[in-house]
């Protein structure tokens, strides 16, 4: 009679081959699982360098409400723009509707990356307070840079600028179509081939808020044309709904 | 050994099963985490409910990969057949997995908006005719659902209940599950990871699983055949001879369900191939202590009744056999479950002279 493999029956005691079989079968399962994990975690794409500060801070500048909320602060002789949001993934047009125009002080945490910086006002009643002056300041001017066409992505800045990272793509793509039709300025982002990141602010050709034309190509690779303008330190593109496209 | 509900089936060996995998997906999604903690760090890390739900979306789709290999595995190679004992309870353990994965998805992917998560999920369709924008989502929405009436019956009170026939194609669901699986990954993550490292991986495992079933099948395919005559119910399906003691061979008719003939003590007696309790292929077994046993689950049955020995009560059909010389001829009729048979009897002796 041939030697015959052995019979396995799980309420039985392990028949001594097979048992040396599973010392060894077992731990090398168990190792090459966990070899897969360790290199699908070293093949992800890079996160970017986004960063969201843990403690709200004290930010002093003017109000502008169009095309989106933000707020125009002097830092080192120069405007900076700060977009505006609230906690979760809304817009802060309701906070700041009464103060267009005018000087406030907000208290916010603060998400950055790419030199492109953006508030989250906190949950408090004091998130945004008037002054300390009370007049009204004009929002900086708007400089028309002509019609440009731009290979990139739609993003929501709240989770590309550190709130979510990755914040962009297409496992992203049902988080950043929440954000921007919560009111969260919708922005588009180029990446040369230095791997340096342009961001855009989206606006319709009129210059007022643009959603719903943007939603089906949020989160993938796609070409834009529009009137590019920059505003401080912000670029703005109207773009023109009917040219966004697969590249 | 047979049917007996309590809430979870313990043994010795199932504890030590458990432990492995509890273990085995502990170290996993550690490794996928610190992995990816010691890569990018600082200002260039990963945000952590991104990186726990790709970790244990990566983590149930291995799972289920190693619970669809190791059917065929043990088909092929009977020493792996240990890790088919407890392939329930890892199943259970897979759709844990994905529930943590599918939650923090709800949570982080779709909640905190203006809508509720549920209704987000739903209707966060780019468009259906597109590859590149196929609402991934939903691909994982159905198969997850699949897992959940899967680990929801996953006991032997809804086997019993359902039947094993209904329970068996519920549970057959797992390959549309697998399907949609992989579509959920090329048509999501992959699309805008671009290592080949993903594709190779996902695709391999796709290759892998089609691979063993087909090897498995070819297998079960090039057992011998035979046909009953016109003029006689009675088959011939061999000889004693080729059948080792307490083993058995299993004969495939034509438009019969599989006989499993088993010779043990110098008696052959003939019962179906397919247990009671999740169809396991008693052929494969042995018989231990005077019963059948079945390889899954160690199932047993009295060669000559078709019964499980008392107390418990399953049974399976049985078929008339008798012997000539040394060759074995079965009736194909089935007699009813669990009816007695008078096994056919030989002289041993002049099998191993």
């Amino acid at each position: 009679m041939p030697d015959r493999p052995d019979f396995y029956v799980g309420y039985l005691a392990v028949p001594p081959r097979l048992r040396r079989f599973l010392v060894i079968a077992v731990p090398l399962l168990v190792v090459a699982s966990v070899v897969t994990a360790a290199v699908v975690a070293r093949m992800q794409r890079d996160p970017g360098l986004g960063t969201w500060t843990s403690e709200a801070t004290s930010y002093v500048g003017v109000v502008g409400l169009a095309p989106y909320p933000m707020l125009f602060a002097e830092e080192n002789g120069a405007t900076r723009t700060y977009l505006l949001v609230r906690e979760g993934k809304f817009g802060a047009r309701d906070a700041v509707q009464a103060f267009d125009g005018r000087e406030v002080t907000v208290r916010a945490t603060r998400l950055e990356r790419g030199g492109r910086a953006m508030l989250e006002l906190v949950t408090s009643d004091d998130a945004v307070v008037p002054g300390p002056s009370s007049a009204r300041v004009a929002s900086p001017v708007i400089q028309a840079l002509g019609r440009t066409t731009l290979e990139g992505e739609i993003i929501d800045p709240k989770c590309y600028l550190g709130a979510m990272k990755p914040g962009s793509g297409k496992a992203h793509r049902a988080c950043a179509t929440l954000c921007i039709r919560g009111g969260i300025p919708p922005m588009f982002v180029t990446i040369d081939d230095t791997g340096a990141e342009t961001f855009y602010l989206l606006t319709d050709p009129h210059g007022d808020p643009i959603v719903e034309p943007l939603v089906p190509f949020i989160g993938e690779p796609v070409r834009v044309t529009g009137d590019l303008a920059r505003r401080a330190d912000l670029l703005v593109l109207a773009v023109d709904p009917t040219s966004i496209g697969r590249p | 050994m047979s049917h007996q509900y309590v809430t979870v089936q313990w043994n010795r060996h199932k504890r030590i099963y458990d432990l492995l995998l509890g273990a085995g997906v502990v170290l996993f999604l550690a490794a996928f985490m610190i992995g990816s903690l010691l890569l990018w760090r600082g200002d260039a890390a990963i945000s952590a409910p991104i990186l726990i739900i790709r970790a244990t979306g990566v983590c149930a789709f291995t799972m289920l990969t190693l619970i669809l290999a190791i059917g065929p595995l043990a088909r092929l190679d009977r020493r792996f057949l240990p890790l088919l004992y407890n392939r329930r309870h890892f199943g259970v353990a897979t759709f844990v997995v994905a529930a943590a994965h599918a939650a923090l998805n709800l949570l982080f992917y779709h909640g905190f908006g203006s809508v509720n998560p549920l209704v987000s999920l739903l209707t966060n369709s780019a468009s259906f005719t597109s590859l590149t924008a196929f609402p991934f989502e939903l691909l994982g929405v159905v198969a997850f659902a699949i897992l959940f009436v899967m680990a929801a019956t996953s006991h032997d009170f809804w086997l019993r209940n359902l039947s094993p026939v209904v329970w068996k194609s519920l549970h057959l669901l797992v390959y549309v599950a697998y399907g949609l699986l992989v579509l959920h990954v090329v048509l999501g993550a992959m699309q805008t990871e671009r290592s080949p490292v993903y594709p190779a991986l996902v695709l391999g495992s796709l290759a892998i699983i089609v691979i063993l079933h087909l090897l498995a099948g070819l297998r079960e395919n090039t057992r011998p055949s035979t046909s009953t005559t016109p003029d006689t119910p009675w088959v011939r399906i061999g000889t004693v001879d080729e059948i080792p003691d307490r083993e058995a061979k299993i004969v495939c008719l034509a438009g019969r369900e599989r006989i499993a003939v088993f010779r043990y003590d110098g008696r052959v007696s003939a019962v179906s191939n397919v247990c009671a309790h999740q169809a396991g292929p008693l052929g494969e077994g042995r018989v231990v202590d005077g019963c059948i046993t079945c390889p899954w689950h160690g199932y047993q049955y009295l060669p000559d009744t078709g019964t499980s020995p008392p107390p418990y009560t399953e049974t399976i059909p049985t078929y008339a056999v008798r012997i000539e010389g040394r060759d074995i001829y079965v009736n194909p009729a089935p007699n009813p479950p669990g009816t007695p048979v008078e096994p056919a009897r030989f002289e041993e002796h002049t099998t191993d002279a």
